[in-house]
């Protein structure tokens, strides 16, 4: 990994945090107190240390006269590493290596083999996702889902790429304001949309306005400062930090994004939630560059010059000069009605009298029947009004010419047409209006034609859409036809040329083939994918609300600014903005960011913190353990160029991570929290962890990466409190039902309740650390989720295939990477037996039992015996130990 | 066995926990078995700050917004002033949802009122029932709220907070008394919907268990599909079968704590014999057939069919088993429009229940140490939106009624168009107040620390408890 080392994103971070002087005030906490760079300090365990980050562990024992534990057992400590670097179970072989290594490398080469794992970027990912409160719904009322995953897909390749943590800020808080922004930069800022929005009719814009501010201020304190603001919306804290008048200068540098207070109540594929970013996926990409080089290589027929063009030219011109083409032309439209009588399909059907005759000059109540609509022109939809109500429309056609045409109709809803009292287009249909949604091809004879249309709208919108095609010539060309070939400028000449081959008949072909292609790449960019994007625009005015209060508008007017307890921007000569807020988070000079990243880091590898409290550095929250080591872990981070991948790779390798977690009832009592990091964590998997190990058990994960969110099974009912719309979970098919837990749909409101009872958090706000409880609930599920007894039932297959001659041991080791010791192989033949007499006389039950799941279960296995060895699998899935990183 | 009994008693609520900090754990640590029986987890106030007048909480929460107008507070004067403009005086400044930037008409009370029991408490004649147990009621007639929309107004009520990520009043109810019953969960939610209003969506939020950890969430019973989510054994799985698994996991557990001495491990064990026994008292519970038909005509109910009626049913049921905090939504009383026909159709569907629940808890001697209260997130503008009522947050009404309560009592009051509580105003975190001072809880007193704050229901403002209508 040594190689991996990333180039420092912002160049001002090449000043070693030691060398640099905090502004001249007195630092807010120890959090924000320069970094003392202290020697690791000497130790007398020399040997036990293999990272720096050891001596400070040990030296902090030694003083105690306490001394680390023990090194867990190799297969514990792939499980470890495995569970907490990808969240995933190791392969057998890699423990097998680990367990046989004779070199003493096969440590750091599992460890490397992990971090360059697909999946190392998505066990990062997870964790993030916590913090910055990523989901697929608003969260407010009616908790509508919206497009915003490909952020999620950026944070994994971001940790896959191991960019730099100082990128990582920039281009989430401000990735859009960057010079020359990639469309990836400003997926990542999508990162400034995560907060919680509403379309509740009634909402009051201005105090929802106030509270996206307050969501995005406490969001980024806590994520990058872990600093207490929430209080501070209302009034000063005497033990915060940040005084209210920063909350809102905080807030200040979010008042440029563009967004509504309420978001609107309709909107084309439910895209309520504007601004949008197209992100093709590669695959579209690929396809939108073939097709745009279809159409050139068609352009580069159509625009170049041969002999039989040029003939087929001449005579066309000849023609022309003889009967120049004379366009049909149409009168002003004249509309009768409304009429009404009965439902929508009554109204249509009904015969109102018009398509008897129309007499322009008839009479209503003293009043032209026929009113004229000169506002009416082509090419654009025109609005009607009423319900359960048709509309007629006459226009009259003058033909000097016989000719071929088509004639281009929209209408919400029905239509009918005639031309010359002929029926020509009968339609009953409910839609809104658009251009071209019906063609009518018709050749006119010469003389005066008539055209009548008839529009029945059933409720809500109603309109209609017109326009016609007929051969028509320019009048430059016109113009250019009448002067003889040899005496045309060039420009001329080209013209005509130009003009003839989009028409010539030599040509046609080609020219549809093109008019294909372009219809085919409107439908391809209409199906891209977006993601809600960060716009920025003019800033809105940022008042003190005193109070927290919404409706006051009598607080001060503040500009963006950082906290004064942290710092400042010095004098920028101009309004400060996010890309500015993100600089100065990842400064040198500027202790926090670092502190914080590095000791949730820490946490995430040894169950807690440095500092206790993940969420609140410094202020109110315990003071770190081991300050020293806090700060060279700091230093190192930001000397490395903020690597992160270094980061974890230091931590994992060190003599204190390898510890085991064993402790007895006399430890326990005597260091309950683990105060000086003398033995390893052991706790249950987080949510997704949970499910994964037991679909990649099975063998039935999925291992594809990014992408939409994945709907798995999900108890029937479940959204039935959502309303505005409905909801009915739609559940996917196939390959979408076995993805890793990180891509579950992410219902604020109602989280998958498998998710939700394993503490995965709402993410309706940051969370820094989850909940670890063990309840019932999660018995329940571990016992009769689908999934799991899916899992059960597919890993019971696989034991039946590729078992061998000792297939408990094998299901036992497939679980949890050891064999089973005699008393533990007891209990499970004694459990297999008792199932085998069971399902044998039972084939009903052992059927349903097995057929669980969208999973097909194989056919060559016998239902009883597949049954049996399902039940013994549901109980291995169960175990705490498997259940357990230690 | 005895051991087994032992632990599994003392894991339903009581087990292990992380990440809530340390002060929090050593309540837990401190808080167990002080008060209750051995073993049991009995909450982090043990013992109690003040000698408890209740044991549990029905919340009957009329969702939507229940127009005061047409339930609790009768103003004849807005009778006198309908379609006339609203006087300026009221509204001018006020927040206001729907009826933004329109001209603000009197809707004049659409049902008469009239006077019930001994007390001669004024209570709308649409809802005899309810008047019937007039002398067991605490009326509060002047409420207020500061959240003028369905959402955050519920999660003010249910949090005493609208940022998300706060335990709902279940949830702190729990986690500061633990709960009384061994095989069901402490905090129960029942849900309905009517024919009377829009459903407005609940939140999951709304049971949330916030910062705690998961297990003092509220744990939904539904109507439809399995009562509790997962509580059916999988197919062609029995229930005898479950018990060999469940009896399988276990050994193989107990040999694991063998080497791994992991105190988690007992908890475990207990987690999968508590789930197992819900499978059998979740089913068991949700059977109203085991009611006599004289209960089931007291409540108006055939069996358990998602109404409101039979979810009052099911709320007593689950009090007697020692459930400590049971919410009975009612989804139907966003009466934007037609008002009058609303609440005809809505009283119907709530009014002879709630009278049942109150006259049953009662004659079982258990109305002594419950807390019933009836009512929504918000009230009903004194201004028509049509022939409905907007969404109304300076005055509203709620009832109560229940051990340390005064029966028959009416208190505060708003103006006299029903817009302002002008007369002992009782906020929501005065409410909350209440509640937890009946349950032996100081308000002040039960907190825990989330995003770096000592969080507690009632909020940062100060909260009283209503003292005029304690007993």
């Amino acid at each position: 990994m040594g190689g991996m080392s990333p180039r420092s994103f912002v160049a001002s971070l090449a000043v070693s945090l030691s060398t640099l002087a905090l502004p001249c005030q007195k630092p807010a906490s120890w959090a924000d107190a320069p970094v003392l760079v202290t020697a690791p300090p000497a130790v007398a365990g020399e040997a036990w240390a293999l990272r720096a980050l050891d001596r400070f562990v040990l030296r902090s024992l030694e003083d105690a006269g306490e001394r680390p534990s023990s090194a867990a057992d190799r297969r514990t400590l792939a499980r470890r590493l495995a569970f907490d670097l990808t969240g995933l179970p190791p392969s057998p072989a890699q423990v097998q290596r680990l367990v046989e290594d004779p070199s003493g490398r096969a440590y750091e080469q599992l460890v490397d083999a992990l971090l360059a794992s697909p999946h190392h970027a998505e066990r990062m990912a997870m964790y993030w996702l916590d913090l910055v409160r990523f989901a697929d719904t608003t969260g407010v009322h009616a908790d509508n889902p919206w497009d915003i995953y490909p952020y999620r897909d950026w944070v994994i390749r971001a940790f896959a790429d191991n960019m730099p943590f100082d990128q990582f800020t920039v281009e989430q808080l401000a990735g859009d304001l960057l010079p020359d922004a990639t469309r990836s930069q400003k997926v990542a800022a999508a990162y400034n949309r995560l907060n919680l929005i509403t379309r509740e009719g009634g909402s009051q814009p201005k105090e929802f306005l106030a509270r996206y501010m307050a969501d995005r201020v406490r969001n980024v304190s806590t994520v990058w400062m872990a600093a207490t603001v929430g209080c501070a919306e209302c009034h000063d804290h005497k033990f915060d930090p940040i005084p209210t008048r920063d909350f809102y200068r905080l807030g200040a540098f979010f008042a440029d994004i563009q967004q509504v207070g309420v978001y609107s109540q309709g909107a084309a594929k439910g895209r309520f939630f504007g601004p949008y970013l197209e992100v093709p996926t590669a695959a579209q990409e690929e396809e939108l560059a073939a097709l745009d080089a279809q159409v050139a290589a068609i352009d580069a027929v159509l625009a170049a010059a041969t002999p039989a063009l040029h003939e087929a030219q001449l005579e066309w011109e000849q023609q022309t000069r003889a009967a120049p083409p004379a366009p049909p032309e149409f009168g002003v439209w004249r509309a009768a009605g409304p009429f009404t009588g009965g439902g929508f399909a009554a109204v249509h059907q009904a015969e109102f009298g018009p398509e008897r005759g129309v007499d322009l000059d008839e009479q209503v109540g003293g009043e032209p029947r026929w009113q004229p609509h000169p506002e009416w022109t082509d090419g654009k939809a025109h609005t009607l009004v009423g319900g359960n109500t048709a509309y007629y429309l006459h226009r009259t056609i003058d033909v000097a010419r016989a000719q071929a045409g088509t004639l281009w109709f929209g209408s919400d809803d029905s239509i009918r047409v005639w031309v010359d009292g002929e029926l020509r287009l009968d339609k009953s249909i409910s839609r809104g209006v658009a251009p071209d949604q019906e063609r009518l091809d018709v050749t006119l004879e010469a003389g005066r034609r008539e055209l009548l249309v008839k529009i029945t709208n059933g409720s809500g919108g109603f309109g209609f859409f017109f326009r016609n095609e007929f051969a028509r010539m320019p009048d430059d060309v016109l113009a250019q036809l009448a002067v003889p070939i040899a005496q045309r400028t060039e420009a001329g000449r080209a013209r005509v040329a130009a003009y003839h081959r989009s028409i010539t008949p030599l040509l046609a072909v080609q020219r549809a083939e093109k008019q294909r292609l372009q219809q085919q790449r409107a439908q391809l960019v209409d199906g891209f994918p977006v993601c809600m994007a960060t716009v920025a625009t003019q800033p809105a005015v940022t008042r003190v609300l005193r109070r927290g209060d919404w409706m006051d508008d009598g607080g001060e007017v503040v500009q963006p600014g950082v906290p004064t307890a942290f710092g400042d921007l010095g004098d920028l000569g101009r309004r400060a903005t996010r890309l500015d807020l993100a600089r100065w988070l990842v400064r040198g000079d500027h202790p926090r960011t670092a502190r914080v990243f590095v000791n949730r880091m820490w946490s995430r590898f040894f169950g807690r913190g440095i500092a206790r409290s993940l969420d609140d550095l410094g202020a109110q929250g315990a003071a770190p353990t081991h300050p020293q080591l806090l700060d060279h872990l700091a230093k190192r981070f930001v000397d490395s160029g903020w690597d992160v991948r270094a980061l974890v790779r230091d931590l994992v390798t060190s003599a204190t991570y390898r510890q085991s977690s064993a402790c007895d009832a006399a430890t326990q009592s005597l260091d309950p929290y683990n105060a000086r990091f003398s033995r390893q964590a052991r706790y249950r998997h987080e949510a997704e962890v949970v499910r994964d190990n037991a679909l990649a058990v099975s063998g039935l994960l999925v291992r594809d990466r990014f992408g939409r969110s994945a709907k798995p099974y999900q108890p029937e009912g479940f959204y039935q409190h959502l309303n505005f719309p409905k909801r009915r979970y739609q559940q996917d098919q196939g390959e979408m039902l076995w993805r890793r837990g990180l891509y579950t749909h992410w219902q604020r409101q109602y989280l998958h309740p498998a998710m939700s009872a394993f503490d995965a958090p709402s993410r309706e706000e940051c969370t820094v650390e989850r909940a670890r409880s063990n309840t019932p609930l999660q018995a329940l599920i571990l016992l009769n989720d689908p999934i799991l007894v899916e899992a059960a039932r597919a890993l019971a297959s696989r034991t039946l295939r590729e078992g061998g001659a000792d297939q408990l041991g094998w299901m036992f080791g497939a679980a949890l990477q050891r064999a089973p010791s005699e008393q533990e192989l007891a209990v499970l033949r004694a459990h297999l037996d008792k199932l085998r007499r069971e399902y044998a006389a039972d084939p009903v039950a052992a059927g349903a039992l097995v057929t669980i799941g969208e999973r097909p279960a194989s056919a060559d296995l016998d239902p009883g015996l597949l049954a049996a060895w399902t039940g013994v699998a549901r109980v291995v899935l169960s175990l705490h130990e498997t259940l357990t990183r230690s | 066995m005895d051991t087994f009994d032992a632990l599994t008693r003392r894991s339903f609520l009581g087990g292990g926990v992380t990440g809530l900090g340390a002060i929090a754990a050593r309540q837990l640590l401190g808080g167990r078995g002080a008060q209750g029986e051995p073993g049991r987890y009995d909450g982090v106030v043990s013992p109690r700050h003040h000698a408890p007048r209740v044991k549990r909480v029905i919340h009957l929460y009329m969702a939507g917004g229940p127009s005061h107008l047409e339930t609790l507070d009768h103003k004849p004067k807005l009778r006198e002033l309908h379609g006339q403009p609203m006087p300026e005086s009221f509204t001018k400044g006020q927040p206001i949802a729907q009826l933004q930037g329109q001209r603000l008409m009197c809707l004049g009370p659409q049902h008469p009122f009239a006077r019930f029991g001994e007390s001669g408490q004024e209570i709308c004649a649409r809802f005899p029932h309810i008047g019937s147990v007039a002398d067991e009621l605490a009326i509060i007639r002047s409420m207020k709220t500061d959240q003028i929309n369905h959402d955050p107004a519920h999660t003010l009520f249910n949090t005493g907070s609208t940022q998300p990520g706060r335990p709902s009043m279940g949830s702190w109810v729990t986690y500061g008394l633990g709960s009384e019953c061994d095989d069901l969960p402490g905090f129960v939610v029942l849900t309905s919907v009517g024919k009377g209003g829009q459903a407005q969506p609940i939140a999951a939020r709304q049971w949330s268990a916030g910062s705690l950890p998961s297990r003092f969430q509220g744990v939904e019973f539904r109507s439809k599909g399995d009562p509790v989510l997962y509580v059916q054994n999988p197919a062609g799985v029995s229930r005898s079968q479950q018990r060999d698994a469940v009896d399988a996991i276990a050994a193989l557990n107990r040999l694991r704590d063998q080497d791994a001495h992991d105190p988690e491990i007992a908890t475990r064990i207990a987690q999968f014999e508590m789930a197992f026994r819900m499978q059998a008292s979740v089913p068991e519970l949700a059977d109203l057939g085991a009611e006599p038909q004289e209960v089931l005509d007291l409540y108006g109910v055939q069996g358990q069919d998602g109404s409101f009626a039979s979810n009052c049913l099911l709320a007593r049921r689950l009090a007697e088993r020692g459930v400590r905090f049971v919410q009975v939504y009612h989804r139907a009383w966003d009466h934007h429009g037609g008002v009058k026909r609303a609440i005809d159709i809505t009283a119907d569907e709530v009014d002879k229940a709630t009278a049942a629940l109150i006259t049953d808890l009662k004659r079982r001697g258990m109305l002594d140490d419950t807390l019933v209260l009836w009512g929504g997130e918000f009230g009903r503008t004194p201004m028509g939106q049509g022939n409905g009522r907007d969404h109304h947050i300076r005055g509203f009404s709620y009832f109560m009624a229940g051990g340390g309560v005064k029966g028959g009592v009416s208190h505060g009051a708003t103006d006299e168009l029903g817009y302002h509580a002008v007369e002992d105003v009782v906020h929501v975190r005065d409410l909350h107040a209440t509640i937890l001072h009946l349950l032996g809880i100081d308000h002040d007193r039960l907190s825990v620390p989330f995003q770096g704050l000592d969080v507690q229901l009632t909020g940062v403002e100060p909260a009283r408890p209503i003292r005029q209508i304690l007993a």
